[in-house]
């Protein structure tokens, strides 16, 4: 039986704090609120718009490191679940959630997923402030109607798909929140679920004693406040450890994975000087000009490979466990997720270091100081191409020995090798794939 | 059995109405572009001079051939996108009818919720 480790008492104080963590919330939600302003009402051009910069430079390519170092920590203080708290505490029904969202989650994360990145490519929302404008109040919309008829973080928990992504990124996190086995058994009373005099319950609909995965723990520290045996710890561990040992594996998590690894590779692919060369030649292929038609073509294209590939491998490996095509799948899916983070990573650190500058122009520039003709690189390129290909080295280490373990805690040891190569061999080409594709100039954000 | 249909049809509207979201956000940044191209090649050509600016810097700061980048890079704006990309070169005004429209949403959904919130409760046992 594996050792509970002793956690940090720091961290824990910090969780137990009552400023916490509303020292976070109040100034995240007083700058998502400007750049909500910007979006849909600033500057339209997305160069000198402080909202897309905020949004597409800085959040969105540091959102995966947060992820990696702190888990879901990022998800206790998102402005989106702040104002569903605040809607919440209002005027909340607190109505159960519909079973249908219980049950088919993850699976409505995955396609909301795909069809924004989709629209994304098609119409560019993200080059358009005005387009991630209505995006963001779209979904400010679902999170107050979720926040006011149903209980707890229902959004966060069922429908977010950052959340999708936050939960399988996490499971790559560094840091954990468990309950003390023998504190919990002896425990009656459950207040880290259903709540106390301190704090409200567990949001994410979590509970810490039988809670053996970081996907939906997002550090709120609720259950740190209201449990009186002072059972949570929270301690380090090794980034990806809890990919090894996944108990309950779902085909809908794996699928997720895979999905992320096609939108890295659409992302990466139209951002590039090949993507005009495709896409005349999908466009000649097709009989079309249509650029909607060619670009769903293509992104199918760049969605369906990987899913694929990931297919045919779970099938060689069904024939060396005789375990079904479907289980190899799901069960080696998640070893996909350290390269997924770390092609993410990747391709959102050229956005941040050759564009990150951007952000404090734009922001002075809504304040009415003017810095025309700077750079807006942080790095020089050479560092960040370094950067980029240790990303993903590490990733791939991460990913073969995530598929090695997966194999030797399910497989006999003749059984193991036949599983793991051809996973092996899968995570390798994606490797090929994803250095290939950094090589290439890439087109910016701003 | 009234008040599960009424749940799930809840949750439903909301699943559907966030994937609808993904096509209309991208129809109302479509509509913004093509509503206002008479500013586009202004406003065009000073994202171009911007870019130019990054680019110059970033080949200064590393010696890479940059000139492939920025070719790539207005190519990659010009094509990409007939629709979107070029959204961001108009002066396109604030959306406020789609402003209005959503706020309204956000005001409906709360005083329902308000106007519910004690039989809701009680319904669900909650003191």
């Amino acid at each position: 039986m594996e050792q509970q480790p002793k956690g940090s008492k720091v961290l824990k104080a910090i969780l137990k704090s009552k400023w916490y963590p509303g020292i976070f919330q109040w100034p995240t939600l007083i700058v998502f609120a400007v750049i909500v302003y910007e979006l849909l009402i600033g500057i339209p051009v997305s160069d000198h718009n402080f909202g897309t910069a905020m949004t597409w430079v800085l959040w969105w390519p540091i959102i995966p490191l947060v992820f990696l170092f702190v888990g879901r920590f990022w998800c206790a203080i998102c402005p989106f679940a702040t104002l569903s708290d605040l809607v919440q505490k209002f005027v909340g029904n607190k109505r159960p959630v519909p079973k249908f969202l219980k049950k088919y989650g993850i699976w409505i994360i995955d396609i909301f997923f795909i069809l924004i990145t989709w629209s994304d490519h098609v119409f560019g929302i993200v080059e358009s402030p005005r387009g991630s404008g209505v995006l963001l109040s779209l979904i400010i919309t679902g999170v107050i109607i979720s926040g006011a008829f149903f209980e707890r973080r229902t959004w966060c928990r069922y429908l977010c798909f950052l959340g999708g992504l936050a939960g399988n990124y996490s499971r790559v996190g560094a840091l954990q929140l468990r309950g003390t086995p023998e504190k919990c058994a002896k425990c009656t009373v459950s207040a880290c679920y259903k709540g106390g005099e301190n704090a409200p319950g567990c949001p994410m609909f979590e509970f810490p004693k039988t809670m053996d995965n970081n996907a939906r723990c997002n550090f709120c520290g609720h259950c740190v406040k209201n449990c009186p045996n002072d059972s949570i710890i929270i301690s380090a561990r090794v980034p990806s450890k809890e990919l090894w040992f996944i108990r309950r594996p779902k085909l809908e998590e794996s699928i997720l994975a895979i999905v992320i690894m096609g939108i890295v590779f659409v992302q990466n692919i139209t951002m590039l000087n090949i993507w005009n060369d495709a896409q005349q030649w999908l466009q000649e292929f097709l009989g079309t000009t249509n650029n909607t038609i060619t670009i769903t073509v293509a992104f199918i294209i760049a969605m369906g490979i990987p899913a694929l590939l990931l297919y045919l491998t779970g099938w060689l490996a069904a024939m060396k466990n005789s375990e079904s095509v479907t289980m190899n799948v799901t069960r080696f899916g998640y070893s996909l997720i350290p390269l997924d983070l770390a092609g993410h990573l990747a391709h959102n650190m050229f956005h941040l270091l050759a564009e990150g500058k951007s952000v404090l122009y734009t922001g002075l520039a809504m304040l009415g100081i003017q810095s025309q003709d700077q750079s807006n690189a942080l790095v020089s390129m050479n560092t960040i191409t370094v950067i980029q290909h240790t990303l993903l080295v590490l990733g791939t280490l991460a990913s073969i020995y995530t598929a090695y373990r997966i194999a030797k805690a399910n497989y006999k040891k003749e059984q193991v090798r036949g599983s793991f190569i051809p996973f092996t061999i899968l995570i390798l080409v994606f490797l090929a794939i994803n250095v290939y594709l950094f090589m290439l100039p890439m087109a910016m954000r701003m | 059995m009234q008040k599960k249909i009424s749940l799930s049809l809840l949750g439903l509207l909301i699943t559907v109405m966030m994937i609808m979201g993904a096509f209309v956000t991208g129809a109302l940044a479509m509509d913004n572009h093509s509503s206002n191209g008479a500013n586009s090649v202004n406003q065009s050509n000073t994202h171009i001079n911007n870019n130019g600016a990054n680019m110059g810097q970033s080949a200064s700061n590393t010696g890479n051939n940059m000139s492939n980048m920025n070719g790539m890079n207005m190519g990659s704006m010009n094509s990409s996108s007939g629709n979107g990309t070029n959204s961001d070169e108009v002066n396109a005004p604030p959306n406020w009818s789609f402003i209005y429209i959503i706020g309204a949403i956000n005001v409906i959904a709360i005083i329902a919720a308000a106007l519910m919130k004690k039989s809701a409760l009680k319904e669900n046992g909650v003191n």
